[in-house]
């Protein structure tokens, strides 16, 4: 299992490099979106997630995983959610407004 | 007395609450706005004097005792800070009714305000990593949309660059989370800093440490990750350039300084190294980039990147001396920043550019805004009367004295290149044959809260022993983490006493 994690967590934040390095904004948002999703596997992860278990206490108190890195990924969710519908509005009034999404283009309108 | 700690963060929500359900009434933001901010500072003075009389305050949020629940915490460092913070806020207010556009200020320009408040507020206040996230993203949210506000390309540009370095920084600082409670299975700031004592073999936490203090320095903008500031800063419409630099990169500073002066003291040796060579380049490269502008915004952007590196250079060095250097630097420069944001903001206003070589001249038909700005320009600069002069001098002497006589010369030289490219600066837009156009009056509004600024700086110096005396307590607090930790586990104790009623 902590293989099997350890591997997506790796493609994610590969994935999400390669993206971001790209021209197209638009790739750049999906990157930073696979980032956000690789780091919250690393925080599900930092609590002993076994996959079957649990995250509450049941009969006998025995095999279940620590609740709380599972709250917080909840919250980052959530927040990364929202910070990635901004940017997205955000680049789409920048689209709106120069016609273009590749980041060097906009920089050079600038001037 | 406990409920005093989450108050600047409840005040500052309920009025960007208020305010987004006044609908279009003008007025009533305005009035509401500049309530809530207000009521923020009286607040923000009394906890700081609350916590003066009786030492480090907690709340424990939802009566959850720690290390379960979030708590929120108000040494002299966090008051201290939130009382500095609502001050400018409360000017950078009042600037922003003249400023900002009518239908700006009927849309979402007080609640974004207010939300980038609380975030602030509860960034300086919490008592637990996670929750600092959560306010980092609160923060940071309102600011990326403040940034963007007019809506004009370049700010849209600046601030969809400013969002990515800052997504990417929000992701390491979720490893650098899972990181730390992989191995220490806390959160607490109060818990970690107990724990990480009794530690016997530190694993991967001086990673995990410095994995923090690169986060940090993304909001402090230390190199290598200062690159969004200088376009960020300068497109923000005026007051929120005051705030972002007054304020706002502070978070970052003093998050650095809370997480090693509470959670990572065992670890210190292991970073220092790459936070003073660090701060050395950010210095080198803020007062390199500032020489080169023309435009006043920038110009005063890229300082706030020098200035920077010397209070990250303080907290390197960390002796007594320098940390206090380090709190004077913050101070110092979070009133004359934002301050001579706000003047640039009024010079702009009037000549209609933002480019030095299209100003000259204005200390004839505005003598008052040159003056502020010269004030302003002294402080930063650390010319001798001013205190940003006792800041520079206490960091160079704490330099020599621990023994780092290179980054004491480099600080002193670079203090020269400071002098310089202000006094240009000034020079350029104030002094040298003006090419005479005419002006602009600018709103009576724009220019009161700069003078204010200019004044608390002018009384700041006046008073400069208690000022001193002051950061020095509050230095000595923070070299005894266990002031702080024996606050937040007493929370405990007091609970479940007989006398909670009565507290």
């Amino acid at each position: 299992m902590t293989t099997l994690l350890a591997m997506t967590i790796g493609t994610l934040f590969a994935t999400g490099t390669f993206l971001v390095l790209r021209r197209n904004a638009l790739k750049v948002i999906i990157g930073l979106s696979l980032i956000s999703h690789g780091a919250n596997l690393v925080l599900v992860t930092s609590g002993g997630f076994a996959g079957n278990r649990p995250p509450i206490i049941g009969p006998g108190g025995v095999g279940y995983v620590d609740p709380l890195p599972q709250a917080l990924v909840l919250t980052a969710i959530v927040i990364s959610f929202g910070v990635t519908a901004f940017m997205v509005v955000l680049l789409y009034r920048l689209y709106q407004r120069t016609g273009t999404v590749d980041m060097d283009q906009i920089r050079r309108l600038r001037g | 007395m406990n409920a005093l700690v989450p108050l600047p963060i409840l005040l500052s929500l309920a009025t960007a609450i208020v305010t987004i359900f006044l609908g279009r009434s003008l007025r009533g933001k305005i009035v509401v706005s500049l309530g809530g901010g207000g009521a923020t500072f009286v607040t923000a003075l009394f906890l700081l004097w609350t916590v003066w009389s009786r030492g480090p305050v907690v709340h424990a949020m939802g009566s959850w005792p720690p290390p379960f629940g979030i708590i929120l915490v108000a040494d002299l460092l966090s008051s201290g800070i939130v009382l500095l913070a609502s001050g400018v806020a409360m000017v950078a207010l009042c600037y922003s009714v003249g400023y900002v556009e009518e239908e700006g200020q009927r849309l979402a320009y007080h609640p974004l305000f207010h939300l980038l408040m609380m975030g602030i507020y509860g960034a300086f206040l919490t008592g637990d990593i996670f929750n600092l996230f959560v306010f980092f993203e609160i923060l940071l949210i309102s600011s990326y949309a403040l940034v963007a506000f007019a809506g004009e390309d370049y700010q849209l540009e600046a601030s969809l660059k400013y969002a990515t370095i800052n997504l990417i920084a929000s992701a390491a600082f979720l490893l650098a989370v899972g990181g730390l409670y992989g191995v220490m299975g806390t959160l607490n700031m109060a818990d970690l800093s107990l724990k990480i004592r009794q530690l016997h073999d530190a694993g991967p936490l001086p990673t995990i440490f410095l994995l923090f203090v690169a986060v940090f320095g993304v909001k402090a903008s230390i190199f290598p990750f200062y690159f969004w500031l200088p376009d960020a800063h300068s497109s923000a419409p005026t007051p929120i350039s005051a705030m972002l630099s007054g304020i706002l990169i502070k978070v970052g500073a003093y998050s650095i300084l809370r997480v090693s002066s509470v959670i990572f003291v065992p670890l210190w040796p292991d970073v220092q190294t790459w936070i003073l060579t660090l701060a050395a380049i950010t210095m080198v490269i803020g007062a390199c980039g500032a020489l080169a502008q023309s435009d006043v915004k920038r110009l005063l952007a890229y300082s706030s990147v020098g200035q920077m590196g010397y209070i990250i250079l303080g907290l390197g060095i960390g002796t007594p001396l320098a940390l206090v250097s380090t709190l004077l630097f913050i101070v110092n420069h979070a009133l004359a920043k934002a301050m001579l944001f706000l003047m640039a903001g009024v010079v702009i206003e009037a000549t209609g550019t933002r480019d030095m070589g299209g100003m000259g001249g204005l200390a004839r038909q505005m003598p008052w805004t040159a003056g502020a700005f010269l004030v302003g320009v002294m402080a930063i600069a650390g010319v001798p009367p001013l205190f940003g002069f006792f800041a520079k001098f206490l960091l160079i002497t704490a330099a020599i004295e621990a023994g780092y006589g290179f980054l004491a010369a480099l600080a002193a030289g670079l203090a020269i290149v400071t002098l310089w490219y202000l006094f240009a600066a000034w020079q350029q837009i104030f002094w040298r044959e003006g090419n005479g156009h005419a002006l602009h009056a600018p709103p009576r509004l724009m220019k009161g809260p700069g003078f204010v600024l200019a004044g608390v700086i002018v009384v700041g110096t006046v008073f400069l022993n208690p000022v001193v005396n002051f950061l020095r307590n509050v230095e000595a607090q923070m070299r005894q983490p266990a002031n702080y930790v024996t606050a937040v586990f007493e929370e405990v104790s007091h609970r479940s006493g007989p006398s909670e009623e009565s507290k």
